[in-house]
């Protein structure tokens, strides 16, 4: 299967590990030529995506980068088994989205809160939707209020909170079911710089901790940069992946990796493929 | 220091930390601030209806008291009637025409925007009707509603549903386009059941705007049921009027008006006591 690396882009130093392996043991994702064309309104046809090929290992974080408009959102519905693609085969979790629903958690670019819900009831409304009883659901909400440091606001109304305190609810919330997959869709984007690198800290944490693996759109290089094991690359649209980056910065990544050479220089390559891609 | 200047330095000492000149604290200046906000709001409370009356009483002496009756004779009609029988009888007949017609067109409008909320095809249909029956005056229908359903009671609770029933209608539709397309994506990728997702996110959301319209529904329906009762009606409020109205009793037609009003302050003020629990989560923070 000829798949496009880094080394078909642009020359890229220190790329010893084949880009689309994944860090460890089993695949969460394995998707093979990929494609998506929406129906437009007017019956005009949209080419979203044009062909995706991405593997992701349990446990490892892959961030997909690219220009507006170029599908990665739509790559996102498409693991998630919300939009089925027009081609190409997907394996999420070793079944079709389509015939087995995978489990994920799913955060958006808003915190997407119910506002009629305290802070404890949006977390243990995955909890409540799958049917599992007050007392159990209480104690898995404490446990994640804590893990995302909001011990003590789970009465609290999401609106008497910051915007970065309702995403971390959001994270929560995506994680009170303990996916082995979470989809981030520009999770921080609407945050303010230091709260973002904040929350960066925050979620390698997670990611280490509970060994979820992540799938993050983001605009931001530097972001994908610190959390991932490998950045995607995806051309404009109709896209394809231009480049599958590895990302061998040593972890744990902390507030220093910001601003680091070695991240500037990881940053740089990203940036790299991305203007031959025709991106930005 | 002059009032003007005091109230500038009570606001510039609103929200900072500092002491204000003659040592009291910006929480205290805040405190005086709301008080004297207070004593406004209670001052022109009396002054208005004052105001009113007053302006009423030299019309009446200028345009006459045949076509404008004194305040004070209306005062005594108001409550000559309150002492009548005959007309807690009307007024009881015209708030069970509201009641049940105002009941009917919320089951109604809100079951019909339900239903054609479910069917995205169906409201795409219906759109250009909906639209177009909205703009028409449903009072102009009254008439042929007597002749479709007599002239009983029947008949003008029908026409007060008609009337009340669109603003309930539109609003929840309203309410559930405004549903965001986030917050419906995210039920799906919990694998919410219709019904969950029904109850959890669709529900709460177009509550607001359900109230909305039950707020504007409850005032047309006292609108619906009076000129019900103007069509063909031999009791009730509309029909009293109509009999005073006859014997240029002008006073009695105002004491009529001021039950009306009553009778929709209190209607309003009990729905929106029976609604606000429901809707706290939707208030402004700030008031
Ligand atoms: N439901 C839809 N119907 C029709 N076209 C759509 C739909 N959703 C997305 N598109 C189109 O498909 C393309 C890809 O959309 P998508 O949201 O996946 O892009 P994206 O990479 O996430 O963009 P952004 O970075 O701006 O979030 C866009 O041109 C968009 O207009
Ligand atoms: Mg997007």
């Amino acid at each position: 299967m000829p798949e496009l690396t880094a080394n078909d882009v642009a020359p890229v130093e220190g790329a010893q590990v084949p880009p689309s392996e994944p860090r460890s043991g089993d695949e969460v994702i394995a998707m093979t030529g990929i494609q998506h064309t929406y129906l437009a309104g007017n019956g005009e046809e949209i080419p979203a995506v044009g062909d995706a090929t991405l593997r992701v290992g349990a446990g490892e974080f892959v961030s997909i980068i690219g220009p507006s408009g170029c599908g990665k959102s739509t790559l996102l519905k498409i693991i998630a088994g919300l939009v089925h693609p027009s081609a190409g085969d997907i394996r999420v979790q070793g079944h079709s989205p389509a015939d087995v629903a995978p489990e994920y958690g799913l955060v958006f670019q808003a915190p997407n809160l119910l506002p009629w819900r305290n802070v404890a009831a949006n977390v243990g409304l995955p909890l409540e939707i799958n049917g599992v009883g007050r007392r159990d659901r209480e104690r898995r909400v404490e446990e994640l209020l804590e893990l995302v440091g909001l011990q003590g606001f789970g009465r609290k109304s999401p609106r008497e909170l910051s915007g970065g305190m309702q995403q971390r609810v959001a994270i929560a919330r995506a994680l009170t079911t303990d996916p082995p997959l979470l989809l981030m869709d520009e999770p921080f984007g609407a945050l303010d710089a230091m709260t973002r690198e904040q929350m960066n800290i925050e979620l390698q944490a997670v990611n280490a901790e509970l060994g979820t693996a992540v799938v993050m759109v983001t605009h931001s290089i530097d972001e994908a940069v610190f959390l991932s094991d490998r950045v995607v690359v995806m051309s404009a649209r109709p896209s394809r992946v231009a480049a599958d980056l590895p990302i061998d910065l040593p972890r744990p990544r902390g507030q220093e990796t910001f601003g680091s050479a070695e991240l500037g220089r990881h940053a740089n390559q990203v940036r790299a493929v991305m203007n031959q891609a025709g991106g930005h | 220091m002059s009032q003007t200047t005091q109230q500038l330095d009570d606001r510039r000492a609103e929200g900072s930390s500092r002491h204000v000149g003659d040592g009291r604290t910006p929480v205290q200046v805040r405190r005086r601030a709301a008080v004297r906000r207070r004593v406004t709001v209670w001052g022109l409370g009396v002054l208005i209806p004052v105001v009113i009356v007053a302006v009423w009483q030299l019309l009446s002496q200028l345009v006459g008291a045949y076509l404008l009756p004194e305040p004070l004779d209306v005062a005594r009609k108001i409550v000559d009637d309150a002492s009548s029988g005959a007309f807690w009888g009307d007024v009881w007949v015209t708030l069970v025409e509201v009641l049940l017609g105002f009941v009917l067109a919320s089951l109604a409008g809100a079951a019909a925007a339900v239903f054609v909320a479910s069917v995205p095809l169906l409201e795409r249909l219906l759109m250009p009707y909906i639209v177009g029956f909205q703009t028409l005056p449903k009072i102009a229908l009254a008439p042929l509603i007597t002749i479709w359903v007599g002239y009983g009671i029947n008949s003008k609770v029908v026409i007060t549903a008609l009337v009340a029933v669109f603003p309930v209608f539109v609003n929840v539709l309203t309410g559930f386009r405004s549903i965001d397309r986030d917050a419906l994506l995210l039920m799906r990728s919990l694998r919410a059941s219709r019904t969950q997702t029904f109850l959890k996110l669709k529900l709460p959301a177009i509550l607001p705007y359900l109230v909305a319209g039950l707020n504007i529904a409850i005032v047309f329906a006292i609108i619906g049921a009076i000129v019900g009762e103007f069509i063909g009606s031999s009791n009730g409020l509309g029909s009293v009027i109509l009999t005073r109205q006859a014997s240029i009793d002008v006073a009695g037609v105002f004491s009529v008006l001021f039950y009306l009003s009553l009778i929709g302050l209190a209607l309003s003020y009990l729905l929106e006591g029976v609604t606000r629990p429901f809707l706290a989560w939707s208030e402004n923070r700030d008031s």
